[in-house]
């Protein structure tokens, strides 16, 4: 499983990006990473089933009043997810954060 | 694999993450508007939260595979709020029209919050207008930061607040925990903390407070539509608002101000001297751990990219630089002739939300002719700080009603670039 997060945006606009590739089923030190991802990925399930949270989710650059907030860009595997700051959050936001500050290189 | 494109090895302090049942709530107010959530609540395009695709691994089917994507949905959403904006942006917009500076009645009224490093707002009250300083020196900053903005639009811009009508100016501080950030919200100023060591906190830099201040200025005027090059636009003028605050605060003329954005707010040891140059784009910071201020300064260099909105903070150099070279070519104070110019530029109301560089360049040039006479040394100025950038500015005079006050009273709103 390989997961690349782009957090953009921000008053200073300067870009992070990082990215990380681990086993899904594995004993080993990519066991963490693969349950971490398997708990955003369910919290990922209830953004969509949710009212309201769905589109946060989704919609990354949509127009909205909020100036110089974060814009994350997450690809989990095939997807590509554009999640404004105030909307990521729990296990996704857990995730998209251990990324950016471990898979630098 | 280098998959740090723009900013390596950057160290920060983990944050905890919120507990799941935030999950269904937003974290913070204001970043998508509700009726853009019951709008989409309504779709049955609003399920999906990912973009097709070959599912590379078994594990992976489970995320809304085959439905329509993320882009199209955010391309109708953001369609129709454009619409909706441009639909708002003209009934509000006959109420000011023709007056360009404003100058009702109303008092300062500041109230600072504290968040307490929880990313919860507005946050507990900790001064409003009137009390005396508290031990917090993030709290005091903010409050004189607000003074000094609202100083400079009661002073220069000739307006009460940022509404023109007296609105509560309001921040809130300790945003979240080490967070590398400042934003407007919609409603309010937010401030982080910065995590201490590429980032002190944000209150430190008066031209970072007056730049959220300027996303409300003109939220409150033409609400540039924050993508492509009307956000690079909007956070232009964000740059130039926050610059300028600062300049009056200082009284520095052309030649003695900086010009940067965000002076002190890189931690030690940060090879910076801001996150913006608006007279050198691109020359702000050069740093191992930052990377290289990726600013163009001219229209050959115009990035394209996704990411920030279509790289609102990235090509609002290019705007910056005509800002810029205008003021340096008017000399004296910047907000003088440079500041009214872009000033009333946004505070006509004549401008389509998504105005593009070209058509916000124009009326530029327009309102410097309507301020100050046709071909006067400031009209050439601005002409000639646009040419600069890259971008040319021809004026046809389609009638003779372009004169005095820079209104042509074709009565239609939402204004049209192509004049």
């Amino acid at each position: 499983m390989r997961i690349q997060v782009t957090r953009s945006g921000g008053v200073a606009g300067i870009s992070r990006t990082g990215a990380v590739e681990f086993r899904l089923r594995s004993d080993g030190p990519d066991a963490e990473w693969a349950a971490l991802y398997r708990a955003a990925r369910d919290e990922g399930e209830q953004l969509s089933s949710e009212d309201g949270a769905a589109p946060a989710g989704g919609l990354g650059g949509a127009p909205s009043r909020a100036r110089d907030a974060f814009q994350w860009t997450l690809r989990l595997g095939s997807r590509r997810l554009e999640i404004p700051d105030s909307y990521l959050s729990g296990a996704l936001r857990e995730l998209a954060e251990k990324v950016l500050a471990e898979g630098q290189g | 694999m280098s998959h740090s494109d723009q900013m390596p090895r950057l160290e920060r302090t983990p944050r905890p993450a919120p507990p799941s049942s935030a999950l269904a709530s937003r974290r913070h107010h204001g970043a998508i508007p509700p009726y853009l959530l019951e709008r989409l609540a309504r779709s049955a395009t609003a399920r999906p939260t990912a973009i097709p695709g070959p599912a590379a691994e078994p594990d992976e089917g489970e995320w809304g595979t085959g439905a329509p994507g993320l882009d199209v949905v955010a391309e109708l959403a953001r369609r129709t709020l454009l619409a909706d904006e441009r639909m708002r942006h003209r009934r509000e917009a006959p109420a000011r029209r023709h007056t360009g500076m404003l100058a009702e009645p109303g008092t300062l009224r500041r109230e600072i919050s504290d968040a307490e490093n929880t990313e919860r707002l507005p946050g507990r009250l900790v001064r409003k207008e009137g009390q005396d300083p508290v031990a917090d020196a993030d709290v005091n900053r903010a409050y004189d930061g607000l003074g000094s903005t609202y100083r400079f639009l009661e002073q220069i811009l000739e307006q009460s607040s940022i509404d023109g009508a007296g609105l509560a100016l309001e921040g809130t501080v300790h945003f979240g925990v080490g967070y590398d950030n400042a934003f407007w919200d919609g409603e309010r100023m937010v401030f982080g903390d910065g995590d201490g060591k590429v980032f002190n906190s944000f209150t430190v830099s008066l031209s970072i407070i007056a730049h959220e201040l300027g996303h409300g200025l003109l939220q409150h005027t033409t609400d540039l539509a924050y993508r492509g090059q009307s956000g690079a636009l909007n956070e232009s003028f964000a740059d130039v608002f926050g610059v300028l605050v600062e300049q009056f605060e200082r009284g520095h003329t052309v030649e003695e101000a900086s010009w940067i954005v965000g002076e002190g707010i890189f931690a030690q040891g940060i090879q910076g001297r801001g996150v913006r140059s608006l007279e050198a784009p691109g020359t702000a910071y050069d740093d191992p751990v930052l990377g290289k201020d990726p600013q163009p300064a001219h229209m050959d260099a115009y990035v394209r990219t996704r990411e920030d909105n279509g790289g609102v903070h990235v090509n609002s150099g290019i705007p910056n630089r005509a800002f810029y070279l205008t003021a340096e070519a008017l000399g004296g104070h910047a907000w003088e002739k440079a500041g009214k110019i872009w000033f009333q530029t946004v505070a006509l109301r004549e401008l389509p939300v998504d105005v593009d560089f070209r058509g916000f360049a124009r009326e530029t040039v327009r309102v410097a002719r309507s301020l100050y006479g046709r071909e006067s040394a400031e009209e050439q100025a601005v002409r000639a700080a646009w040419r600069g950038v890259g971008l040319t500015v021809r004026l046809t005079e389609s009638n003779g009603k372009n004169a005095k006050n820079g209104k042509n009273g074709n009565g239609k709103g939402g204004g049209s670039g192509g004049r």
